[in-house]
């Protein structure tokens, strides 16, 4: 594999926006990550599109990905669609990183979009447990939420963790969102808002919860020789990208939604594939900056702290309160809100996770960029995001490590 | 090859009041995972309980019931696996 680096991003807000199709979103997208790059579009030489739900939620089961960037203007490229549930634009990156990286091709495009909301949210809620195996599991009444808060519940019994430390925790987030102008939520929530809002299923309350959302964000990739041949002045280096599948206990596989394995923490042990990551990274967690993390519900990113070796298990609740991991500390978490704050359009969701990394990489975000821990801007970052559940654990677990 | 029963005993390995229930579901109701004696971990809705936060505790054993989980659209039952605490049957 070649150098290769992120040559520039591009996002749609997330958020409501009926009047508003895939194709408007994804096209947005396409075209600021165009305009951010400043290559020439016709320079693309192939494009992998992530969705995971518009057979479902819009009818467009079939050819999404040359639709939508037939609209925006592209075509006469190999253009492939990639469906892993939440992870779908990771894989979409992936793919176009393989491609560039094996010396095919050049220049690639990298989408994720998402268009939750159709007038029917039941009905949207309803597909979003499909990412799992519908025979088995769907046709049972499966929650994703009822699960993390049995998940939750398993670890305030061996942690102490409370309700209030999990408010706490999604505080963070929707200050970080606050600040992003590509999040869903841009109103700062108190404690207090965030106890009170209606019970999804206890200890989660609603404002905990990841968003449904309408949303795209996309990604130019291209090789490190041409990227210097463009002229591109800050290319983000893709230095690793790891994705697995559950196993048969594999111990290797696990993700947050693991069930089986016995750690100090509960349920969720450390992420293999993040320190698969870190190993083809040659850096550890110690070199990290940031991290944008998988929070489908705001305190689960606690667990998350010691599973990416931040802290030690157990400590996870003095590691967050010691203010770690909020925009001034050594090592903030998801600086973009995350997915209960910037949102959760799910196929796009991975992509939004790599923009963001890239844009404090750069130094580009604005309100909300972070010092790095030298003080010299963030140098190393990491993208963790899980999609699906099947038996034993998640569909495609993913660790993405970004430097500059 | 032989042909193995399994699942008849478990133990509630996590569960969740679910108050936000997909169609065909009537909220509140016990989403759980279930360890099996035999050893995998199962998706399941616990029956026999009311669907209360102290209804349960983590641990407690299991036993398989065969119940109606649901109606679909033209009224058919739609049957499914559940566990039923063994402590409650004992009361």
């Amino acid at each position: 594999m070649r150098d290769v680096v992120v040559a520039g991003i591009g996002m749609h807000r997330c958020g409501k926006f009926p009047a508003l199709s895939l194709k408007d979103l994804g096209g947005h997208a396409v075209w600021e990550a165009i305009r951010d790059a400043g290559v020439d579009p016709r320079a693309i030489e192939c494009a992998y599109v992530g969705n995971a739900a518009a057979g479902l939620l819009t009818g467009q089961e079939m050819v999404r990905g040359q639709v939508v960037l037939r609209w925006a203007g592209l075509g006469g490229i190999p253009i492939i669609n990639v469906e892993t549930a939440c992870a779908s634009s990771t894989l979409a990156l992936r793919e176009a990183w393989i491609a560039v990286g094996s010396g095919m091709y050049d220049i690639a495009l990298a989408l994720g979009m998402e268009k939750m909301f159709i007038g029917d949210t039941a009905k949207s809620i309803g597909i979003v447990a499909t990412a799992t195996d519908v025979e088995w599991i769907t046709a049972l009444g499966f929650q994703f939420m009822g699960m993390y808060a049995g998940n939750l519940k398993l670890q305030m019994e061996r942690n102490g963790w409370t309700q209030e430390l999990f408010a706490k925790v999604a505080v963070k987030g929707k200050r970080n969102g606050s600040l992003n102008p590509f999040a869903q939520y841009q109103t700062p929530q108190t404690v207090e808002e965030i106890l009170s809002s209606r019970v999804v299923a206890w200890p989660l309350t609603l404002y905990m919860c990841s968003t449904m959302g309408d949303g795209a964000a996309a990604a130019i990739i291209c090789s490190r020789e041409k990227a210097q041949a463009l002229g591109i002045q800050r290319p983000v280096h893709i230095r690793a990208q790891v994705t697995r599948a559950s196993g048969f206990s594999d111990p290797r596989v696990h993700g947050q939604v693991h069930q089986e394995e016995e750690t100090p923490t509960g349920p969720s042990g450390r992420n293999e594939i993040a320190y698969e990551a870190y190993e083809a990274a040659g850096i550890g967690p110690e070199d990290l900056d940031l991290a944008e993390i998988h929070d489908a519900t705001a305190p689960a990113e606690l667990g998350t702290y010691s599973g990416l070796g931040l802290c030690n298990p157990g400590d996870e609740a003095a590691f967050f309160l010691s203010g770690a991991t909020q925009l001034e500390g050594t090592i903030p978490i998801n600086t973009s809100g995350g997915l209960a704050a910037r949102g959760h359009p799910i196929g796009a969701t991975g992509l939004y996770q790599i923009a963001e990394l890239v844009l404090q990489l750069r130094g580009d975000a604005a309100k909300r960029q972070i010092p790095g821990r030298r003080g010299t801007g963030p140098k190393v970052a990491l993208a963790s995001n899980g999609g699906g559940v099947v038996e034993g654990g998640a569909a495609a677990s993913c660790a993405t490590i970004l430097t500059v | 090859m032989e042909e193995v029963h399994i699942g008849k005993y478990a133990e509630l390995v996590s569960f969740a009041v679910v108050r936000q229930a997909p169609e065909g579901f009537t909220p509140p109701f016990i989403q759980a995972n279930v360890k099996i004696d035999e050893g995998p971990v199962f998706f399941s809705h616990i029956d026999g309980v009311v669907p209360k936060e102290d209804a349960l505790r983590v641990g407690q054993r299991l036993r398989l019931v065969i119940k109606t989980i649901r109606r679909d659209s033209e009224d058919k039952e739609i049957l499914a696996w559940a566990y039923r605490p063994l402590d409650e049957e004992n009361n």
